[in-house]
């Protein structure tokens, strides 16, 4: 069984050539790989495009990331980046002239929303390169191995809005504490049935300033759910939290109100 | 001897079947339900007097031998636990320094040779050591750059401590880490320096932003900012955890790997000295020591430890330990003079109890006055304390708690900062020793300049507990290497307390 080595590959700003990227992809072992590993996994990805006329279109200045993995089996505790896992999504074009945020795009456009996923036959679509320079937008890795140090590959993202990391083995307290490099713009996060974060990780989210979503549900090692949601709704007040294994009707009777949606 | 044991053992418990090995073995193997006997699902501890009676007799018969001459019992026992005769390095001090040097010790000699360590501690139920009393914060908001790398190496290694220190057949490390941050509040006198020590910070790497005191208010809205001119916030790799987990998390590992642990008392050195002259005609003594003498607690058992090497670790004694060499003794000498400026100060910490105090979201505050509090699980519980000024500091002969302290010195203040904690309930509170390094704060790390063959590792003042993976690593490279490789500390040396050039610390709790 061979143990590859895991591939981060960033791409940088609009300077490089489409034909060198790929090229130096295929140094990097890409083809023989992405068959072992989309086999495992379905990934998914969700491209905006706003609905502007090529004309229009101005140049970005942001970063598109491309984490590429390599699914190897080894039981010796290396310091593993990101195994298997990969998904990217990319984001968005902002408008020539607007200065409006960005995200307010998103309520005006009319054009295609595509998520980037490979089809059932673990083809993935190569059109993603063509909007690298975009940045990325929504990235949903759930049941992914992704951990701190895969996760720093994002940082450069800072658009970067939702972040779906369901059932992920490898995300712990110390992943949450990273996430400190979204706090301006992060709105929705999922860390349910991830099996390693504990109270003292949900700590962590105090950082995250524009949460609006948060589903913690299911996390094995926070020993009091009911009050750790009770806390984090104290912590994060515009926040709507979402955490399906409480018992509700406990905190109905002894608190009151809490405000939130259940 | 073994028969003395086997008999105080069937007196002691009755029950006579689960002890003797035959049995032992079949039960262990097919459980309640045992092959070749009647079904019964009662358990091993049946009661078979006559089997029990020929066990008593065999056993009375084999003390009666031992008893003739001829025989080789002797009732002088040596106690199992003493020390081995020869070690390559001895670590004398078995706290979170002492066994992190073990820990790096044995891990990068993994794959060469090996070298022998011994870890000997004083107090096996460490009640009076520094780590497990400890509020076991790290931060990385220090003044000194190399703190702050060290605190960096620390946190990268605590990310990955299961990497690290996790073995094989056992539970994984959880050392309850909290993710929150550390809060410093700086008034107006002090913010330059904030300022500063930010720009340090931010140099190195750390994740630390500053905060306007609106921002303060707005981020908390349950501090009083009067009086504050700046915050400075940690982000990330900042919080606190359990210290216990994280020494016995070294231990376990660094024993697994093959160092050994002995609890006794390092009472004596042998050591040889050469004389030389220097070129003013001064007379150097340069010592050289052969061996360390320990003595077993509680008993008048010594043995001695032939080694290469001593690692000085004692924390808050280590003054102690380095003046039966002599350091310190002579004030006519001018090296061997200078005493190790270690010394233990005593702190106090206080539980209190606060139902309408902050939430999930509580930093490690740690106001200009000096005083800090920190979250302590999720029941309304908080650790507070202050570092008393230099007139007021407690006699640190014992470990006795002054709760007038707390009405006098920390309430007021803690009140003032967060008006929450005017209602408070003060449930429990303990003290423990910083090894206070009285000239200038911050650790000693390297060799005495003329004892060959002892390294310092201590006076870290309060912050040794975050820094010791780092620490135990720039020993162990120290040691192996003979210069530091990842992380040079050798501003830290033993150099500067001869030379009186400080290198401050500003950012001491």
């Amino acid at each position: 069984m061979c143990v590859s080595p895991y591939v981060l590959q960033t791409v940088p700003l609009a300077k490089c050539h489409l034909s060198s990227f790929i090229h130096d992809l295929n140094k990097h072992c890409l083809y023989h790989n992405t068959k072992n590993y989309y086999k495992k996994k379905s990934l998914s990805f969700r491209f905006v495009i706003s609905d502007f006329p090529v004309n229009q279109i101005c140049i970005l200045d942001a970063v598109c990331v491309v984490s590429l993995v390599i699914f190897f089996r080894s039981v010796q505790p290396l310091l593993r980046c990101c195994q298997r896992s990969a998904l990217l999504l990319v984001a968005r074009r902002q408008s020539s002239s607007s200065s409006a945020s960005p995200f307010t795009l998103l309520s005006r456009y009319v054009g295609h929303s595509d998520w980037y996923r490979p089809n059932r036959w673990g083809k993935f679509s190569w059109d993603f390169l063509e909007h690298k320079d975009t940045s990325i937008e929504e990235v949903d890795m759930s049941y992914t191995l992704i951990n701190y140090r895969g996760m720093t590959n994002l940082w450069t993202q800072h658009h970067l809005r939702t972040l779906k990391l369901r059932g992920c083995p490898e995300v712990d307290d110390w992943f949450l504490a990273g996430l400190h490099n979204f706090q301006d713009t992060l709105e929705e996060l999922d860390i349910s049935h991830c099996p390693l974060i504990t109270t003292g990780g949900l700590a962590a989210l105090r950082n995250l300033t524009a949460l609006k979503r948060l589903n913690v549900s299911s996390l094995p090692k926070v020993s009091s759910p009911e009050l750790v949601f009770i806390l984090l709704e104290e912590m994060l007040p515009k926040c709507q939290i979402t955490a399906d294994n409480c018992d509700y009707s406990l905190m109905q009777q002894g608190v009151g109100d809490t405000g939130g949606q259940r | 001897m073994s028969a003395w044991r086997r008999l105080r053992g069937a007196l002691r418990t009755g029950g006579f079947l689960s002890r003797t090995p035959g049995t032992r073995r079949h039960t262990d193997r097919f459980g309640p339900l045992v092959l070749g006997r009647t079904l019964c699902t009662g358990g091993p501890l049946r009661k078979d007097f006559f089997k029990d009676l020929e066990a008593q007799l065999a056993a009375a018969r084999k003390k009666a031998s031992d008893a003739l001459p001829g025989s080789n019992w002797s009732p002088f026992q040596i106690s199992s636990n003493i020390p081995p005769e020869t070690s390559d390095i001895v670590i004398v001090g078995g706290g979170v320094v002492g066994w992190s040097i073990a820990y790096w010790l044995k891990q990068m000699t993994k794959f060469s040779k090996g070298v022998r360590v011994l870890v000997v501690e004083r107090d096996p139920t460490y009640s009076q050591a520094s780590t497990v009393l400890s509020a076991g914060g790290i931060r990385q908001q220090f003044s000194l750059l190399e703190n702050i790398n060290l605190s960096l190496a620390s946190a990268d290694f605590l990310r990955h401590v299961n990497h690290f220190l996790g073995l094989v057949n056992e539970d994984p490390v959880d050392l309850q880490f909290n993710q929150s941050g550390y809060l410093f509040l700086a008034s107006e006198k002090v913010a330059h320096i904030m300022e500063e020590n930010h720009k340090t910070q931010r140099l190195a790497g750390a994740s630390v932003s500053l905060l306007s005191p609106t921002q303060v208010k707005e981020k908390f809205p349950w501090i009083n900012t009067e009086g504050v001119a700046l915050g400075s916030y940690g982000l990330e790799n900042e919080g606190w955890f359990d210290p216990w987990t994280l020494l016995n998390a070294f231990r376990r590992k660094a024993v697994s790997m093959g160092a050994t642990q002995c609890f006794g008392e390092v009472t004596d050195f042998h050591y040889t000295s050469d004389v030389f002259h220097t070129e003013d005609g001064e007379a150097v003594n340069l010592r050289r020591i052969k061996s360390v003498k320990v003595q077993m607690a509680n008993s008048l058992e010594r043995q001695p430890v032939e080694c290469a090497i001593v690692v000085n670790a004692a924390g808050a004694f280590s003054a102690k330990l380095a003046e039966i060499l002599g350091v310190g003794l002579d004030p006519k000498e001018s090296t061997f003079g200078v005493p190790v400026p270690v010394e233990p100060r005593k702190r106090y910490v206080y539980v209190v109890h606060c139902p309408d105090g902050p939430g999930l979201d509580t930093p490690f505050l740690i106001d200009y006055s000096g005083v800090y509090f920190r979250r302590e699980g999720l029941g309304g519980n908080y650790i507070t304390g202050v570092s008393p000024e230099e007139a007021d500091e407690p006699d640190a002969s014992n470990l006795e708690v002054d709760h007038q302290f707390f009405e006098d010195k920390v309430w007021p203040k803690l009140a003032n900062r967060v008006p929450a904690f005017e209602k408070l309930k003060v449930t429990s509170a303990w003290a423990g020793f910083y090894d206070y390094n009285t000239f200038d704060q911050n650790g000693i790390i390297g060799l005495h300049p003329l004892v060959k063959n002892m390294f310092f590792a201590t006076g870290f003042s309060g912050h040794g507990l975050q820094h010791s993976p780092a620490v135990g690593r720039a020993v162990a490279e120290l040691i192996l290497k003979g210069h530091f490789t990842t992380l040079d500390l050798s501003s830290f040396g033993f150099e500067r307390i001869l030379r009186r050039e400080q290198m401050l610390e500003r950012n001491i709790v």
